[in-house]
């Protein structure tokens, strides 16, 4: 206690030295704060938006685009739908008890297993995913051996097997079993037992009691085992067989330009090549038919459209795959494709329809299809960079979303920089979702100008809530102008302003 | 006549400067001691004072106390205050004087850069373009109690105690490196930090020794150690923080080091460890003296100490002039200069019967009223016969 006195008495008089008596108000001070939030630069490789495209330098630069640009679904072949599988074993008997001992078979049974709802002709395809969810019950006074066996199922060259042991089911209850067996990298048979079917499997089916376990079962006429499989959740790595004359539609359309970003403005800019090309990667013949491909609405014309063209299948017996082509020179379209995109269109909508095998089963069954390799499109551009801008428009809104900084008044510091050759004209202000917009602020970047800055106040409450920095930037060119492809435009954020700290 | 003299000296030289635990003379006597100081070379009264009872700092006096960081490029503050209980009994047959002593002090010692008050104070906007040092930084406290039991001559000139500790309560934390920097453009910002805190929240045991022997009597000089041991202390937590960061602007969204990943919840527990800790070793905050002085008359005395350790930045030096006016009665007017503050005068007045002494010194009594004094002390020993 003395020790204690002592300890109190010493951290008294420490407070007092230091104190000389309570606190009687919070301790304050202002704090000059000033921090970079945000940077971000956007020149053409952002413009583009992907690895497809790169910039080459120059007087002017040219911008090369050259990849895929779509892919063809074919859901029909890479997704199968799910397959239910039931057998019940029910005595043909009535009364009992009859008694079987350890090691009798009850079914010995070979099935083939039949795939339902596929319209096309498969005799072999490996698996992505899948998995069979399986449902034993049993309703048998004894121990019960199930064995199932899927010789044309093989995963790394071993069959799949589903083997359960049920124990005896007591007063008349229900002994159940159920789990999965995952399918990943499966390697499946589709011709069944015979080897010249299609869409089904070869299984094996063995009800019995174990040889192991010495109990005899007592089997009545009223009970029953339920083996139920499900087969679910099937996707291709690749498949083969006859896949039919499947017809596929054409109708799919796009967004090009965000109205909400550019809302107005022409840009003028004309490739000196533009070659969309449909590359036949499958196994099987390809027909097709391009009949509309509008623009915001606007029809575009090209001498092809409309005709039915015809692609031969992929070899895939040489590496790489020999793939035919069908290419469509997209400078040859009426009224010219890039002018039609210089008013920076909306959408783009292509009407048209694809046929597998329009010739029939050609190869006799030997469709083949890799669905990490489907029929893709792919555009062949290349543009130099001498573009005209007539009041284009560009909206960019940045969020800042609330945060707590009690007690600061300042300034949110928006700073453009660019090196384009060309004068733009920038709006900003600053959106408060406690008050409202706040004043606009606008400047002019001249060409080579240094950054430029808005300082647009917010306080604490501002911030508190949060809000948008909507910007608006104008571009217009004296006709067309040479871009060297290494122009950007840099925008930064800071916060400058005063913090009042406070101890309470 | 002399030797009350000489007591009143002991006194005032053990009632100034902490030197707190003992002032009697022979037969066997009991003291007590109380002291308590804060000393800084930076920080004024009036910051200190605002700062813990409430208030605006305003910003002219963070500017003088920026200014003052400037040269030595930190700043440092020391606080003690502590209590004593003494007794001595009779001189035995070999001449020793048994000794016992129960005490308990504290101490902080803080040593802050001048980029980190101005970052913290002041804000980085005054320092575009040039990098805020927050290294090193160190700040450590320490809470405890003794109980001494020792031996000494009959003058109480020469001793040695040797004590057993008990931490209360303890504190450790350093900034090894770090800095700050923001362009002038406000375009790009660089922070590093590599710091370690450690609170121990259990107490801890100890043994630590005091020890002092003198040469001569009129001119005379000695060696003095205090507080020199160590403590186990109990468990507690250490925080370790060793990030960087240099960024020309955060991304907006995403995790990690962007505007939407340093406002979400947990985001500061990426930035440093959090863990607690065993039991460890803590050095008691030792410190040594070599002390000098004179006697020039009935009347007169001088005497020097220069100390080091006792986490002070860097060693004191003292210096004083004693002049007893009177048999009962003795002043001392003196200098100190070092140790957490710079040079500041210091005043002690002391009287003593045959029965029973007391002893007052006042460290720097003009800065002590003063906003612009940098800390102010006290030391009261009084003792008497048993």
């Amino acid at each position: 206690m003395k020790q204690l006195n002592g300890n109190w008495l010493a951290g008294l008089v420490f407070g007092a030295v230091l104190l000389g008596g309570c606190r009687q108000e919070p301790t304050r001070w202002n704090v000059d704060v000033a921090l970079p939030l945000v940077d971000a630069t956007w020149g053409w490789d952002e413009v583009l938006g992907d690895t497809l495209g790169e910039v080459t330098v120059g007087t002017p630069g040219v911008l090369r685009f050259q990849g895929k640009v779509a892919e063809v679904a074919l859901e029909e072949l890479t997704v199968l739908p799910d397959t239910l599988v039931e057998n019940v074993l029910s005595p043909a008997f009535a009364g009992g008890p009859f008694e079987v001992p350890p090691g009798a078979v009850l079914l010995d049974e070979q099935q083939d297993i039949v795939f339902q709802g596929i319209e096309q002709e498969f005799t072999r395809m490996s698996l992505e995913a899948g998995r069979i969810r399986y449902h034993v019950r049993s309703k048998t006074n004894g121990y019960v051996h199930l064995r199932y066996d899927f010789p044309s199922v093989t995963i790394g060259g071993a069959p799949v097997v589903l083997d359960v042991v049920l124990p005896p089911s007591t007063n008349g209850g229900d002994q159940i079993e159920q789990g999965e067996i995952d399918l990943a990298s499966a390697v499946i048979d589709f011709t069944g037992a015979s080897g010249t079917e299609v869409n089904r499997i070869n299984s094996n089916l063995l009800i019995g009691t174990p040889a192991d376990i010495p109990y005899t079962a007592l089997v009545y006429g009223n009970d029953s085992i339920n083996v139920e499989l499900l087969f679910t959740g099937l996707t291709v790595r690749d498949v083969e067989g006859y896949f039919g004359q499947l017809d596929i539609d054409l109708n799919e359309s796009t967004t090009l330009f965000d109205p909400e970003r550019f809302p107005s403005g022409i840009v003028s800019a004309m490739p000196v090549q533009a070659d969309l090309t449909l590359h036949n990667t499958m196994g099987a013949d390809l027909a097709f038919w391009i009949e509309s491909l509008e623009l915001a609405g606007q029809a575009i014309d090209h001498p092809a459209m409309g005709m039915e063209q015809v692609l031969a299948r992929a070899d895939w017996s040489t590496d790489p795959p020999a793939v035919d082509t069908w290419e469509l020179d997209l400078l040859d379209c009426t009224p010219n494709v890039f002018e039609a995109l210089g008013a920076l269109p909306a959408d783009v909508a292509v009407g048209g329809k694809l046929q597998l095998n329009p010739l029939g089963d050609v190869s006799a069954g030997n469709d083949y299809l890799r669905a990490a390799d489907p029929p893709y499109l792919t555009l062949d551009l290349e543009l130099p960079l001498s573009v005209g801008v007539s009041g284009l428009v560009m909206r960019e809104v940045v969020t800042v979303d609330a945060r707590s900084m009690p007690g600061f008044e300042g300034e949110l510091v928006v700073r453009l920089t660019h090196d384009f050759p060309v004068e733009w004209t920038a709006n900003a202000r600053f959106v408060s979702n406690a008050s409202g917009p706040g004043p606009e602020f606008s400047v002019t970047m001249p060409v080579g100008s240094e950054a430029i800055e808005v300082r647009l106040p917010v306080d604490a409450e501002h911030l508190a809530q949060g809000g948008a920095v909507p910007i608006e930037l104008h571009l217009d060119t004296d006709g067309v102008v040479p871009f060297s492809g290494e122009e950007t435009v840099r925008l930064q954020l800071a916060l400058e302003g005063q913090i009042q700290a406070v101890i309470e | 006549m002399k030797s009350l003299c000489l007591i009143l000296a002991l006194c005032l030289g053990s009632a100034a400067f902490g030197q707190v635990e003992e002032c009697s003379y022979h037969p066997a006597g009991v003291s007590y001691a109380i002291e308590g100081m804060h000393r800084s070379d930076v920080l004024p009264n009036g910051f200190l004072q605002t700062f813990l009872v409430g208030g605006l700092l305003e910003p002219i006096e963070l500017e003088g106390i920026r200014n003052r960081m400037e040269g030595p490029g930190a700043g440092h503050l020391g606080v003690s205050a502590g209590h004593a209980l003494a007794w001595h009994g009779l001189v035995g047959p070999a001449g020793r004087v048994p000794r016992v002593s129960l005490a308990s002090r504290g101490l902080m010692s803080a040593g802050v850069t001048e980029g980190l008050f101005s970052l913290m104070f002041q804000g980085n906007a005054p320092d575009l373009g040039q990098t805020l040092n927050l290294a090193p930084t160190r700040v450590r406290w320490l809470q405890w109690n003794r109980l001494a039991f020792g031996l000494g001559n009959a003058d109480g000139t020469s001793y040695v105690d040797v004590g057993l500790y008990h931490a209360a309560w303890g504190a450790d934390g350093a900034i090894a490196s770090g800095a700050f920097f923001v362009s002038e453009g406000v375009d790009a910002l660089a922070i590093g930090l590599d710091a370690e805190a450690s609170f121990w929240d259990r107490a801890g045991w100890g043994l630590g020794l005091d020890f002092r022997h003198q040469w001569g009597e009129e001119q005379w000089w000695a060696l003095e150690v205090k507080d020199f041991g160590v403590v186990r202390y109990g468990t507690g937590e250490r925080v370790v923080a060793d990030s960087g960061l240099v960024t020309t602007g955060l991304p907006w969204s995403g995790p990690g080091w962007t505007v939407e990943g340093v406002q979400e919840e947990g985001f500061g527990e990426d930035l440093f460890v959090r863990k607690r800790v065993g039991e460890g070793w803590q050095v008691l905050p030792a410190r040594g003296t070599v002390r000098a002085g004179t006697t020039w008359s009935n009347e007169w005395a001088g005497e020097a100490a220069l100390t080091w350790g006792g986490w002070m930045p860097r060693p004191r030096l003292d210096v004083r002039a004693e002049w007893s006016p009177r048999p009962e009665w003795g002043v001392e007017l003196g200098a100190i200069a070092g140790g957490w503050g710079l040079v500041r005068p210091v005043v002690g007045v002391a009287h003593g019967t045959a029965n029973g002494r007391w002893a007052v010194v006042w460290d720097d009594p003009v800065g002590s009223f003063s906003a612009n004094g940098l800390g102010r002390g006290a030391s009261v020993v009084w003792s008497r016969n048993w």
